[in-house]
């Protein structure tokens, strides 16, 4: 009599109940009432499409795939999955110029950081903006995040590689495009946090973009590929003494743990849940005493934590919450978990700016009352978004957490000696 | 993760519980598996509304008194007194600034969105009871439609003004807020509109009313219940706005005012130092004797959940706090023991499709304290609360609310009082 449970569809569209809970809480809905909302272009729409693909709207393409509708569910289906399946699935146009340039985020690294400083100065500049803006439809309001010219590999291999051999404790980073291309800043502090607490940072064999770009621009061919790459370096990672796999980007981890079993159909559950956060891996060796964390007494801040929706649907927000409230000089005010808008590269295209700024309101405006030093969330879109939008500076918890360390004591305390 | 208490469910039992906990000072983890029922409730709280005939009752408390024992208020009765227990829940709603009306003493009547007079216990300032109805100067109100809204029907809530006397104009206002909306006419919905119509748009409302009820000398208007989604005043907002006596009927389908109750009580939560893990289902436990020592979620890779005592507010079979196999009713996250009505499955249900139906009354077997049982025994340090306590038919008795309210507030006073 298993028979329900066995004749299941892959987005599960069969256990809905009809109660319309996923649109209450779905960010687009009310601010763009050209998308049909979650429950009307999931499961109510599934059923129609699984007969007649003439049923698919061209509409869902303003789904932010934000995943909001699958936490608030009561019946576990996973709509957003659903959702996006269905882009992928019956979109009948290629994907565009711009939309394979904003997916290609390695490749324009790659491309961008050899000559940063020409890069960075261009898209700066006024007219190029405003040709992208024309051509391409990228939104001139946005402000491109700025290409470094030393990559995060680059410093690794160079200052940092070597003496991670002394730690018995291993873990390897994922450290994504972001960090590698424009901000190795955190990847800094991450390797500097992590070695202070005793452990030693590996990089992955091979490390490939997470692909959420590539997925969310239809690029899934591209996307599988490096995903599998990923799921390769990963297993090799944790068959050679890494601990964990940790990133920090939620938006990385999250489409590694989810995405690529739920959209890419590769199967990780082998490896999953070694895949994790890095503040959610520490927060656990914390807690069980394994590692212990000294921080600076001069160290006073008010801080708002901005829940992304990954992180949200990840479940693992309370783990930035609670290592960021050990810092004893740090006020943190969490704010309501609420879309920013941006949702990676949605924001950027010029038909969704106004829905993006018009999502993120009510968070911008929450911020302007609980006027804080500077703001903390673990995506960095979400950052961008905010840092534009409210002129504050956003900060990934890893970050504070290294410079609100006492490092020498915390070395002392983890049982390190020079 | 550690914390003092933790709290399985985040409907109205375990935020209540939560927020009982946490004004204590304790570190309290609410874990929520999706929205819960609240976002259905139509502003009313219910405490014993009929009879096993269907009537109507008038003092719920004192009807009580010939319940069998084994119904959650029996059980509350003997522990702390229903009285107490009613008092101490109105003053979690006030403190969490959910404002309600009413007495444990006597029901009053709500009108229900098909304009059906209902027994309640506390109705949500700003909604339509009968003595609000009783109230006004002149038997002459106008009902006020949103064009293109699908969750309201005037012709029901007049009919049950007019089965009173009353005269009964019907208006229909449009502003260019709704005019967007309906652009997707399928999402004319309370929620949706309750997310739009705030800020300016709400001042559009307000004008939009105000010029259609010119000319009309109704003694009060009766709008559709659609602002105030977060529960940010923005149902006496417009209130004030209109210039004559504004009233509240609830819609169908997801209701704005459960969904303000919710957003209220969830806020005050948080802003005692309460921690919300949303989309958390748990899916496992680790019991240490009698005692529940931790809980996994399907979120947390085997990360142990750990608190000196925990409730568990799952729900009934909507939420999958109860779940019904072929040849048994388990309770799927923990494994508790579950009462079942006597029988194989053909007892479990009536021919009368809108009758009493047995398997409504399953729930978690508890001891004389809540405490819930697993193999026989009671668990020491696990609490049952809500509708997933068994022996009520909390539709048919319209008391799901009072069961909740009550037996969330006890645990939480036997959980505090024991250390």
């Amino acid at each position: 009599m298993d028979l329900q449970n066995e004749n299941i569809s892959s987005h599960n569209f069969e256990q809905c109940l009809k109660c319309t809970i996923c649109t209450a809480y779905c960010p687009v809905t009310p601010i763009n009432p050209r998308y049909p909302g979650p429950k009307q272009a999931g499961p109510d729409g599934e059923r129609y499409r699984l007969k007649n693909p003439e049923f698919f709207d061209e509409a869902f393409k303003y789904c932010l795939n934000c995943k909001r509708c699958e936490v608030a569910c009561p019946s576990g289906v996973r709509i957003g999955d659903m959702i996006l399946s269905a882009r992928l699935t019956y979109t009948k146009s290629k994907p565009s110029l711009r939309d394979t340039m904003l997916a290609e985020t390695d490749m324009m690294g790659s491309l961008a950081t050899v000559c940063a400083p020409v890069v960075n100065a261009a898209l700066a500049m006024k007219p190029v903006k405003l040709v992208m803006d024309r051509t391409l439809g990228i939104d001139g309001h946005r402000q491109f995040p700025k290409y470094t010219s030393t990559r995060f590999v680059t410093w690794f291999n160079r200052s940092a590689r070597q003496e991670q051999s002394k730690f018995k404790r291993r873990v390897s980073y994922f450290h994504g495009c972001y960090v590698n291309y424009n901000y190795p800043a955190l990847g800094r502090a991450f390797v500097g946090l992590f070695n202070a607490a005793g452990i030693g940072v590996d990089l992955l064999d091979r490390e490939k973009c997470c692909g959420v770009a590539k997925i969310s621009n239809r690029l899934i061919a591209e996307a599988t590929r490096d995903a599998k790459i990923n799921l390769e370096s990963i297993r090799k990672a944790l068959a050679t003494g890494s601990e964990a796999v940790v990133a920090t980007s939620s938006t990385c981890c999250f489409t590694m743990r989810d995405e690529y079993p739920h959209i890419l159909g590769l199967k990780n559950d082998d490896i999953r849940s070694s895949v994790t956060l890095a503040v959610a891996h520490l927060a656990r060796l914390v807690e069980s005493g394994e590692v212990k964390l000294v921080f600076r007494d001069d160290y006073r801040r008010r801080i708002a934590y901005h829940t992304p929706c990954h992180m949200e649907r990840m479940g693992l927000t309370q783990y930035s919450v609670d290592m960021l409230s050990m810092i004893p000089g740090v006020e943190l005010v969490v704010l309501d978990s609420n879309c920013c808008g941006i949702a990676g590269t949605y924001g950027f295209k010029k038909e969704n700016y106004e829905t993006s700024q018009a999502i993120g309101a009510p968070l911008f405006n929450q911020i302007g009352r609980v006027s804080p030093d500077f703001v903390a969330t673990d995506c960095e879109t979400c950052k961008w978004q905010i840092e534009m939008s409210t002129g504050l500076k956003v900060k990934n918890p890893v970050e504070i957490l290294f410079e609100a360390l006492d490092v020498d004591a915390t070395r002392r305390a983890n049982g390190l000696h020079d | 993760m550690k914390f003092d208490n933790i709290i399985i469910g985040a409907g109205l039992a375990g935020l209540t519980a939560a927020i009982r906990l946490a004004e204590e000072g304790r570190k309290v983890g609410l874990l929520s598996a999706g929205r819960s029922a609240m976002h259905f409730n139509s502003g009313s709280f219910g405490l014993l509304g009929y009879d096993a005939g269907h009537n109507v009752i008038d003092n719920p408390v004192e009807s009580m008194a010939s319940l069998p024992a084994s119904h959650p208020y029996s059980r509350l009765s003997a522990l702390s007194g229903i009285a107490a227990l009613a008092t101490e829940a109105n003053a979690v709603l006030r403190r969490a600034g959910v404002k309600v009306a009413g007495s444990y003493l006597k029901n009053h009547m709500r009108l229900s969105p098909l304009g059906i007079d209902c027994p309640a216990w506390l109705t949500l300032d700003g909604l339509l009871t009968d003595d609000v109805i009783a109230s006004l100067p002149r038997k002459h109100v106008a009902i006020v439609s949103l064009a293109g809204f699908l969750d309201f029907y005037p012709r029901f809530i007049a009919a049950a003004f007019e089965s009173r006397g009353f005269k009964c104009d019907i208006l229909t206002v449009d502003t260019s807020d709704l005019r967007r909306l309906r652009s997707s006419e399928t999402e004319m919905r309370s929620s949706n509109l309750s997310r739009i119509l705030h800020g300016d748009a709400l001042d559009r409302l307000a004008g939009a009313v105000n010029d259609a009820a010119k000319g009309c000398d109704a003694a009060a208007l009766v709008l559709p219940a659609v602002v105030d989604f977060d529960g940010d005043n923005d149902s006496l907002r417009l209130r004030q706005m209109v210039d004559r006596p504004l009233f509240y009927a609830p819609t169908m389908g997801i209701s704005v005012p459960g969904i303000a109750i919710h957003s209220r009580m969830m806020r005050h939560f948080l802003s005692l130092g309460g921690r919300v893990l949303n989309g958390h289902r748990v899916i496992g436990a680790d019991f240490d004797g009698n005692r529940l020592a931790a809980v996994f979620t399907d979120r947390l890779d085997g990360d142990r959940l750990v608190a000196e005592q925990f409730v568990i507010a799952t729900g009934s079979f909507f939420s999958k706090g109860l779940v019904a196999k072929p040849d048994a009713i388990v309770e799927p996250a923990l494994g508790l023991d579950t009462s079942a009505p006597a029988g194989d499955r053909s007892g479990w249900f009536t021919a009368d499709l809108l009758g009493d139906q047995p398997v409504m009354t399953a729930g978690i077997t508890v001891d004389a304290n809540l405490r819930a049982m697993r193999g026989g025994k009671a668990v020491d340090n696990l609490y049952v609360a809500g509708s997933v306590l068994p022996g009520t038919a909390s539709v048919r008795e319209a008391s799901g609310a009072g069961v909740a309210l009550l037996s969330a507030v006890q645990v939480a006073n036997t959980i505090i009082n024991h250390n």
